[in-house]
């Protein structure tokens, strides 16, 4: 065939499929876990959020987990996950 | 929103709930923020307790393209308007990726071509040696460059440079890179006049080529992976090299720990070069207050964060022959940066990237008149001398919380 040939500069994903926790059948009783990401007025938002939550539902609590920058990622994620119900982080500013 | 979908997407996790909130949520009043959430309540509880779709892992989440795809065109013209018109480009002409040529780059790195050399965010897809090598050829490099290229992946691939976010953030910071060593010499890099500038075809297609690797194989397009509210020149092209023929000091790779006899690459979370202009000063003293002082202005991400980043202070090589006459060794001139450039507690405060819990412990909040360092240690003051004759220095400030990664140029295998 006649022409030009020339190759693709994308590179390829090969990350797996990975899968979402269940869902949670009700926020009764559960801890909420607030991972913020210390963008400016993220935690407030999410204290508001979980303060609006708390209105509507009996919660257990809620339990914050603050990185020192959105560039970094969280550490000790595992444990946390352990001592929580369900995860809020924000914010993609 | 894109972002964020695209990000789930690229992590194996499509149908992670997400919940929009209106932008902005930065420098917005307390009644906004607590409107935005009252919005946002109904999403946040479908995202907990609703039907988010579940699916087996393992299965590939892309389907991208494949490593070796090829495209024909039916001339030269077709092919370089596809490859605008489809964003793969840095929006300058570029050379065609034939695979003769793609043959030829990759040889000159001396490995395999599907070698991975990094895993690149935002799409977290894998540059290989080929498609380093693709985009080499784009960018007009010469073969010999790919060991610095390669380097330069590997370095920014280190977490601690946290490529994920210089990539996707609003701030303007590109991948400087900063080449020390003989091999600087033996590819032509420039390092005299116009060290950060144009004219030198190694500096220009080797920090090209990164930005193509970035764009291409990272997915860091404008509006799309990249999300920065300005984006920068320094993107088109990034790549300077130290002068070590006028250097007064260490060769700045000692300094991090390698041989003299090696050539190493750093990469930088960089802003553009910002001038230090003093034709006055005649010690080192009155220099490095003026360099500090420059330095300090508010509104650059390290002046506020603090704790993590790195910065860097390119000396002209006049400046720096005034200021190592006056005695003072590299460590000095760290150390005085350090003490020197800092801000006042109550110039910071609720202002820029103000982050105090990120300040050192030693610094007094509470007190408006204390001083608070732009970064956590001297060390994190990196000195390199660069640029021809002149009374002109450069501070880049950093996108303030990745750490700058050097990594040892492997010539050919």
């Amino acid at each position: 065939m006649s022409g030009i040939t020339v190759l693709s500069p994308l590179g390829v994903n090969r990350v797996g499929s990975q899968p979402l926790a269940p869902r949670l059948r009700s926020l009764d009783g559960v801890t909420l876990g607030v991972l913020n990401n210390s963008k400016p007025n993220s935690l407030e938002l999410q204290r508001r959020v979980i303060e609006l939550l708390a209105k509507q539902h009996p919660v257990a609590g809620s339990l914050t987990k603050q990185k020192p920058s959105a560039a970094i990622g969280a550490e000790g994620l595992d444990a946390y996950a352990k001592e929580v119900g369900a995860v809020i982080t924000a914010i993609s500013d | 929103m894109g972002l964020a979908r695209e990000e789930s997407k690229n992590l194996g996790m499509p149908d992670l709930p997400l919940a929009i909130i209106t932008h902005p949520i930065g420098g917005e009043s307390i009644t906004v923020i607590h409107q935005r959430a009252d919005d946002a309540l109904a999403q946040v509880i479908r995202g907990l307790t609703g039907d988010a779709a579940t699916r087996p892992a393992g299965a590939a989440s892309s389907a991208g393209p494949t490593m070796n795809e090829r495209f024909t065109f039916a001339d030269v013209d077709e092919a370089l308007e596809a490859f605008h018109a489809r964003r793969l480009t840095d929006g300058l002409p570029f050379v065609l990726p034939t695979p003769e040529r793609v043959q030829a780059m990759i040889a000159g790195s001396g490995r395999q071509p599907g070698e991975v050399i990094a895993i690149v965010p935002p799409r977290w897809a894998e540059a290989t040696v080929e498609n380093i090598a693709i985009n080499a050829v784009m960018a007009g490099c010469r073969p010999q460059y790919m060991p610095v290229l390669i380097a330069a992946l590997e370095a920014a691939a280190d977490p601690a440079f946290g490529l994920y976010s210089v990539q996707a953030t609003t701030h303007p910071c590109a991948v400087m890179m900063l080449v020390s060593g003989p091999m600087a010499q033996e590819l032509g890099l420039n390092f005299r006049h116009g060290a950060f500038g144009p004219g030198f075809r190694a500096n220009a297609s080797i920090g090209r080529a990164m930005r193509l690797v970035l764009v291409n194989v990272g997915g860091g397009i404008p509006g799309e992976g990249d999300q920065a509210t300005h984006g920068s020149p320094a993107k088109f092209s990034y790549c300077v090299a130290e002068n070590e023929v006028a250097t007064p000091w260490e060769p700045f790779r000692v300094t991090r720990g390698f041989a003299r006899s090696d050539s190493t690459v750093t990469v930088f979370s960089g802003e553009g070069p910002h001038n230090i202009n003093d034709h006055v000063c005649t010690s080192a003293e009155t220099t490095l207050t003026v360099v500090a002082d420059t330095m300090t202005t508010v509104g650059h991400n390290n002046a506020g964060s603090v704790i993590r980043g790195d910065v860097l202070v390119a000396f002209g090589p006049e400046h720096a022959h005034t200021i190592a006459s006056g005695g003072m060794s590299k460590a000095d001139v760290q150390k005085f940066l350090f003490e020197r450039a800092r801000n006042k507690v109550g110039l910071l405060k609720l202002r820029a990237m103000y982050k105090a819990e990120n300040w050192p412990d030693w610094v007094d909040q509470s007190d408006d008149e204390a001083l608070c360092p732009i970064v956590g240690k001297p060390e994190d003051i990196h000195i390199v001398v660069t640029g021809g004759p002149g009374k002109h220095s450069a501070f880049i400030p950093t996108f303030g919380t990745s750490k700058s990664v050097t990594r040892k140029i492997q010539p050919r295998r």
